[in-house]
């Protein structure tokens, strides 16, 4: 009996506990409750315009001020300091932590209890933090005390951003209310030094100067070699920018939050008006020799690859509707194929390179991408293209049952189609030029060109070529 | 050559025959009930006054013995003896085996304490600095020897290592199987957690000792008996009550014993659990189970499997600062938990389940010859989790700039109103010294943004957990042969295989919606560049979820494969023996991710790194007669290096040191040993030296603003020192037992030191020196004394006392701090002296008091059966409630700039104050 007994026993004793055991199983944990509609309602007793005016560096008494957080650090550009406004005016916050914009992201309401904290300034601009050091300069107020001062509200909510004129904000002494504040400009571009060029430089903060389209300066865009768009290029085009407006004594800045605050997508003005003509009529006006062009801009769509390296770094192609020319800038261009430019060719040098047409010494700055576009190339023969190249030179081909030589791409290799053959160039650094040609009969897409009296044919890549 | 060694010995025992007439007396104890062999059995000779244990096959030597008649007496409990005439008239008498029983009313303060920490995963493990675990050998508590059990009952739990060796060097057999880890060499006792009525059948040997079913480690080996055969036929239960780190145990055991059909059957389940432990915050959850089953299939061998887990999850505790201390009030302040909800939550919790199968055959055709086979299959995990952030302020609450000291520090000089400030701040409110899980959870919450084509909350702090996926196959087979009776061999082979996946995956995403999987620091380094800041350049800038891996993914794969062979001599006035060990052992890495910094050498796998080691090692023991012996032991030992002390940086890339080499070991140990039935006693010291080590620490290093991998080689250690034990019967019923031990662990040269930056891809890195000669290796207690008192009533109770004393603790130092670099321009004076000292901690003094009973509960309920008992043990260590710090490490971050050694101040550990353990057990 006992035989029987124990094994039933303990049997029953284990099962009893496994049931109990699951019971007591650790379950997941809850998520709190979403605090951001939370506003402990705490009585303002200032605006921040009274706060700045308030005679004292340290504040003895109960002062409360509100604001929504128009400046984090989320970008890298400011640090160790946030900005608030309310419609009085705004005020910089320094505090010692990093990443503030964790707890206190542009867009939260905070309340700021600044008994104990102290107001200084930064040539000219309003700060509140803790007692000023030897120096005379603001401290920042003590990252793990900060919730003593600052008290967290709702989340988010949005600022009305005024747009300003340009003329009126060059002046920052006349603008007071304005400073730490959010602001628009419209019809504002980076002037032509500071277009196309990284916000700032990797070793130091930076000035980049706006400009409008009759006067350049006076309102600098300031950005940190610190923050994480450091390396992004400031847009060529022209149209509004919305940013912190600040000063160092006389000067004014803007501090943009990040790169989504330049919107800059309407074609730049230039010193003058410029007049569009068409790619055909620039290519009209060539007579011979250099003509150095007038106040003109052009349109069309990228046809070359500067990916593959099989055109100039300098270079490109741009056709618009049957015509295409070559357009060869002082530096590197950036511009991808399929971009929808718009150029401004105002004394660019119209002249015959080795037979190809080109215009030179153009800015990179001078060209603007306004969108993508698409070319369908002209389905032909290449006896056709011999027969009409001048009018076809620079545009997008497409020619049908090419047969190749044996070899690789690099160089000039004769092709033919049965109707006529040409010249199929590439040059020997482009990233296909030691693969091997193809062999059977293929249909290739390229671009029309000439070196001296060889007409030639380039692809842009290998799915030219089907 | 060997033959006529023995012949020569044999020559000079006979004559010591025909001089004295004494004999060798050899003889093994099986136990009735199992039929098996039972370790650490007590055996008498009243009449001369000797005494001899069973060792793990049961055997036991009398030597020197005078012709005569007279009785044997095997004690195995207190009372119960089984007496056995003896006559000894030629010079060997083998008196074969011996059955006895089991006095299952016997109890003694061995057999049922409860294991404290010494044999339990301490809670407090790796910290973010990168200093490895310090976790405590757990094992000879199955030892008689006084100085083996005081080392691991008494002194375990004020974190002593036994001679100051590190675990790997305990070698943990089960069931035949070889259960430490092949990557990290530690036997994890975890993973048996709970099933201690299982794990009983246990015997040790202690330093360069023979051992049985292996080579053994210079602390020693453990062999453990698990199959369903060797437990006795019981069923029980039993409660346990403690607060240490967990404060309830259920455990239930069955066990059929062998049965009349040939088979048998053993199982047994547990639960320990506390909601919080010890140190606040310390949750503990495990369960174990055990299944055993035995088939004996005819009289000379029998079949067993054997299958056992511990699925575990705890909460766990961290060392801190003197700083940290103060400001939380409390000495076991634990910064990794914090409220949520209204609960507990700690951020840093432990899983582990490696549930392990044994296949093992016996075949015993006589009792001269055993051999044994087992194959065993191990697979499970072992997590970690912790706070993961990304562009955010370090959320832990202890961060040095969080602190006072932050302000006090500052190298424009202190700033006392703002360390006032936060020190008033801090201590205001208690959950500020604790993580704000809401705050977390808010911030994450708030943090709408749109990543590689998803929209939603992107967390700034997530819940990581860093996982070991392992899969173990292994295989041994060992054989003993007694060739006659002097002689015994023991030879065998075992292999290995290991592969494990190590990686960091996704728990919590606290509030968020996702996590992006990118390296910040290379984003700190190398602003802008969008191939540097990925850790997988084959998932570039990939959306995690929860279960998701991130951060780092490799595998890792591990052979080993040895023989080895022992043999034994025992003749009358001397023992000897001689064991050799030859293998082959390696490992290779496997990456998964392609790491940015590293793209072409972090995925795919690295070159296999194959080690040849060998070991020896001998000794020969002096009988003076047959209480008192003298012995010397020496061994000289090759360790492959460890995988994780071979790759320079295993989550990042394949790199790994050049021409890694094996480790050196020689040692030797010697002593004196007295065995009598009223006095024991040891006198024994050792020295070993340890060379051509290689050290790999890993840490944020701020000069760098980066992480490095500090690789030390050539590290020379040393050991040595002694111990001194003495157990004495003061009367039948009252003993008394003082053990002493004084060692030194200490570096002995100077390593070489090269630092590998985590975020540097160039592959040069320049060598220096580390002025580390003399300072001490943390180790524990290098000094350990205790004075016990134990009584033994007839009437089936026990009392006991010890006071102890620990000295001579050392903090672990920071290598980087005894370098050029940071001590160098700076005069001799007190800033100098502070970077430099290596800190001892405080001596500590405790004092422990045990009682226990067995109830016969026959006595009282009449119905019940003849082999019903209750057994109530409880006991409280450190009654004197004496709190100290019992380990600590300074911390491996310093600052170049400033060398204020104080900016970054040592961290501690605090042993526990008063603790206690009641334990109630039913067996029917």
């Amino acid at each position: 009996m006992k035989r029987i007994f124990s094994p039933i026993l303990s049997f029953l004793l284990l099962a009893s506990m496994a049931v109990n055991l699951s019971s007591c199983l650790k379950k997941d944990f809850d998520t709190p409750p979403d605090e951001s509609s939370v506003d402990p309602h705490l009585k303002v007793t200032h605006t921040i315009a009274q706060l700045k005016s308030l005679p004292q560096t340290q504040i003895d008494s109960n002062v409360v001020i509100s604001g929504i957080v128009c400046m984090d650090d989320r970008s890298g550009n400011y640090y160790k300091k946030i900005v608030i406004q309310d419609s009085t005016g705004g005020i910089e916050v320094l505090i010692d932590q990093t990443n503030l914009y964790t707890d206190y992201p542009v867009g939260r309401k905070i309340y700021i209890k600044c008994k104990g904290l102290s107001l200084g300034s930064y040539h000219g601009l309003s700060q509140l933090g803790n007692a000023p050091d030897a120096q005379g300069s603001l401290t920042m107020i003590n990252g793990t005390t900060v919730g003593d001062y600052i008290v967290k509200a709702t989340f988010p909510n949005k600022i009305k951003v005024d747009t300003l004129s340009y003329s009126d904000l060059k002046v920052p002494g006349q603008n007071v209310n304005r400073l730490n504040t959010l602001v628009a400009i419209r019809d504002v571009q980076f002037a032509d030094a500071d277009a196309g060029v990284p916000y700032a430089p990797p070793t130091a903060t930076f000035n980049r100067s706006l400009a409008t389209c009759s006067a350049s300066g006076g309102i600098v865009v300031r950005s940190s070699n610190y923050a994480n768009f450091q390396p992004i290029l400031t847009p060529t085009g022209q149209g509004v920018i919305v940013g912190l407006y600040t000063r160092y004594d006389d000067a004014a800045q803007l501090i943009i939050r990040d790169t989504t605050d330049v919107r800059m997508y309407n074609p730049r003005c230039g010193n003058g008006a410029t007049s569009l003509i068409t790619i055909d009529s620039v290519r009209k006006l060539f007579t011979g020799g250099t003509v150095t062009l007038e106040t003109y801009k052009i349109t069309g769509v990228v046809i070359s690859d500067k990916s593959t390296g099989n055109q100039q770094p300098q270079n490109l192609v741009l056709q618009q509707g049957d015509r295409g020319i070559v357009l060869r800038f002082t530096g590197t261009h950036t511009f991808n194929l399929g971009d929808s430019l718009t150029v401004n060719v105002t004394g660019g040098a119209l002249a015959e390179y080795n037979s190809l047409l080109q215009i030179s010494g153009l800015q990179t700055g001078a060209a603007f991408k306004s969108g993508t576009g698409t070319i369908v190339p002209r389905v032909t023969t290449i006896a056709q293209i011999n027969s009409n190249f001048e009018a076809w030179e620079s545009t997008l081909v497409k020619i049908a049952n090419v047969t190749f030589p044996s070899g690789s791409y690099s160089g000039n290799k004769v092709i033919s189609d049965g109707s006529g053959s040409i010249t199929l160039y590439t040059i020997a650094t482009a990233t296909f030029a030691n693969d091997n040609l193809p062999t059977g009969t293929k249909t290739i897409t390229g671009i029309t060109g000439q070196f001296g009296t060889t007409k030639q044919i380039q692809v842009r890549n290998l799915t030219d070529i089907q | 050559m060997k033959h006529s060694f023995i012949t020569g010995l044999l020559l000079l025992c006979s004559y010591c025959l025909f001089a004295q007439q004494e004999a060798l007396i050899k003889g093994k104890i099986i136990s009735s009930g199992t039929k098996r062999e039972i370790a650490e059995v007590t055996v008498n000779i009243p009449e001369l006054n000797l005494q001899a244990i069973t060792d793990g096959s049961g055997d036991f030597v009398f030597s020197n013995v005078p012709f005569g008649n007279y009785h044997l007496i095997a004690t195995t409990g207190f009372i119960h003896t089984d007496t056995i005439p003896l006559t000894v008239n030629e010079a060997i008498v083998d008196v074969e085996t011996i059955e006895v029983s089991i006095d299952d009313a016997a109890t003694s303060m061995e057999s049922q304490q409860l294991p404290t920490i010494a044999l339990e995963e301490s809670a407090i493990s790796s910290d973010d600095d990168g200093v490895s675990d310090q976790n405590i050998s757990g094992a000879l508590t199955a030892s008689r020897d006084p100085f083996l059990a005081a080392s691991s009952y008494t002194f375990g739990p004020l974190r002593y290592q036994l001679r100051g060796y590190k675990r790997d060097q305990m070698e943990v057999y089960l069931n035949g199987i070889m259960m430490n880890d092949v990557e990290s060499g530690y036997a994890s006792w975890n993973q048996w957690g709970g099933l201690n009525d299982i794990f009983r059948n246990q015997s040790v040997t202690f330093g360069l000792e023979p051992g049985e079913a292996g080579f053994g480690g210079l602390i020693g080996s453990s062999e453990i008996d698990a199959t369903a055969a060797s437990q006795r036929q019981q069923t029980r239960i039993s409660y346990s009550a403690s607060n240490r780190t967990y404060s309830n145990r259920v455990m239930v055991t069955h066990s059929t014993g062998m049965m009349r059909n040939g088979w048998a059957f053993s199982a047994s389940a547990s639960k320990r659990w506390s909601d919080d432990g010890y140190v606040p915050g310390t949750y503990y959850n495990a369960y174990s189970y055990y299944l055993g089953v035995s088939k004996q299939l005819n009289d000379k061998s029998s079949i067993h499997l054997t299958t056992f887990g511990a699925p575990t999850s705890r909460g766990k505790a961290a060392p801190v600062t003197k700083e940290a201390i103060a400001l939380a009030g409390d000495n076991y302040y634990n910064p990794n938990w914090g409220m949520q909800d209204g609960e507990v939550r700690n951020s840093k919790v432990n899983n582990s389940f490696q549930p392990t199968t044994i296949l093992s055959y016996q075949y015993k055709p006589n009792m001269k010859t055993s051999l044994n086979a087992a194959f065993a299959f191990q697979t499970g995990y072992n997590g970690n989790t912790s706070l993961d952030w990304y562009n955010n302020p370090d959320p832990r609450p202890d961060y040095y700039r969080y602190l006072p000291s932050y302000f006090l520090n500052d190298p424009n000089g202190p700033n006392y109103e703002q360390a006032e400030a936060t020190r008033e701040y801090l201590t205001a409110d208690p959950n500020r010294m604790q993580i704000d899980w809401n705050r977390i959870y808010q911030n994450n919450m708030m943090n709408q943004r749109t990543v590689n084509g998803v929209t939603g909350r992107r967390s700034l702090v997530i819940l990581g957990e860093d996982r070991d996926d392992v899969n173990r196959y292994s295989f041994t087979t060992n054989l003993l042969k007694n060739i006659n009776e002097h002689i015994t061999i023991r030879t065998g082979v075992a292999g290995m295989l290991q592969m494990t996946e190590s990686y960091r995956k996704v728990d919590d995403l606290l509030g968020g919606d996702y996590f992006v999987n990118l390296n910040q620091f290379a984003e700190r380094t190398y602003v802008g560049n969008v191939q540097f800041n990925q850790n997988d350049l084959n998932n570039p800038n990939s959306i995690v979820k929860v279960g998701d891996k991130y951060s780092y993914d490799y595998k890792s794969q591990f052979y080993k494969a040895y023989w080895w062979g022992q043999s034994s001599f025992v003749f009358n006035k001397v023992d000897m023996f001689l064991t050799a060990k030859v293998g082959t052992e390696g490992f290779m890495r496997d990456g998964q991710f392609k790491n940015g910094l590293f793209p072409t050498k972090s995925f795919g796998s690295s070159e296999t790194f194959n080690f040849l080691t060998y070991a020896v090692k001998g000794g020969l023991t002096y009988k003076i007669d047959g209480r008192n012996y003298l012995y010397a032991n020496g061994g000289v030992m090759t360790n492959a290096p460890s995988f994780d002390n071979t790759f320079i940086s295993p989550r990042t890339r394949n790199d790994a040191i050049s021409e890694p080499k094996t480790e050196m070991i020689k040692t030797v140990e010697a002593g004196y040993l007295l065995h009598s039935p009223n006095l024991t006693g040891r006198l024994s010291g050792f020295v070993t030296d340890m060379t051509g080590l290689t050290d790999i620490k890993r840490f944020y290093h701020d000069d760098y603003q980066t992480f490095v991998n500090y690789v030390m080689r050539n590290v020379d250690m040393r050991n040595l020192g002694g111990e001194l034990a003495l157990q004495a019967k003061i009367s039948p019923s009252f003993s008394a037992t003082a053990v002493a031990t004084w060692m030194q662990a200490f570096y002995t040269n100077e390593p070489d030191v090269s630092i590998y930056r985590d975020d540097d891809t160039s592959s040069k890195v320049g060598t220096s020196k580390v002025y580390i000669k003399n300072y001490y290796v943390a180790a524990g207690p290098q000094s350990a004394y205790t004075l016990g008192l134990n009584y033994k009533s007839p009437k089936y109770w026990y009392a006991n006392v010890n006071f102890n004393y620990m000295d001579r603790n050392y903090i672990d130092i920071n290598p980087s701090r005894r370098t050029a670099e940071a001590v160098g321009l700076l005069a001799d004076g007190v800033e100098k002296s502070a970077i430099l000292a290596q800190e001892k901690l405080p001596g500590i003094f405790t004092m422990d008091v045990f009682a226990g009973i067995s109830i016969k509960v026959n006595k009282y309920i009449h119905a019940a059966s003849k082999n019903s008992f209750i057994y109530i043990n409880a006991g409280v260590n450190n009654i004197l409630n004496n709190q100290s710090i019992n380990g600590g490490f300074e911390q491996l971050r310093f600052d170049y700039s400033t060398q204020d050694a104080n900016r970054y101040p040592n961290k501690y550990f605090y042993g526990y104050g008063i603790n206690y353990f009641l334990n109630i057990s039913y067996k029917f």
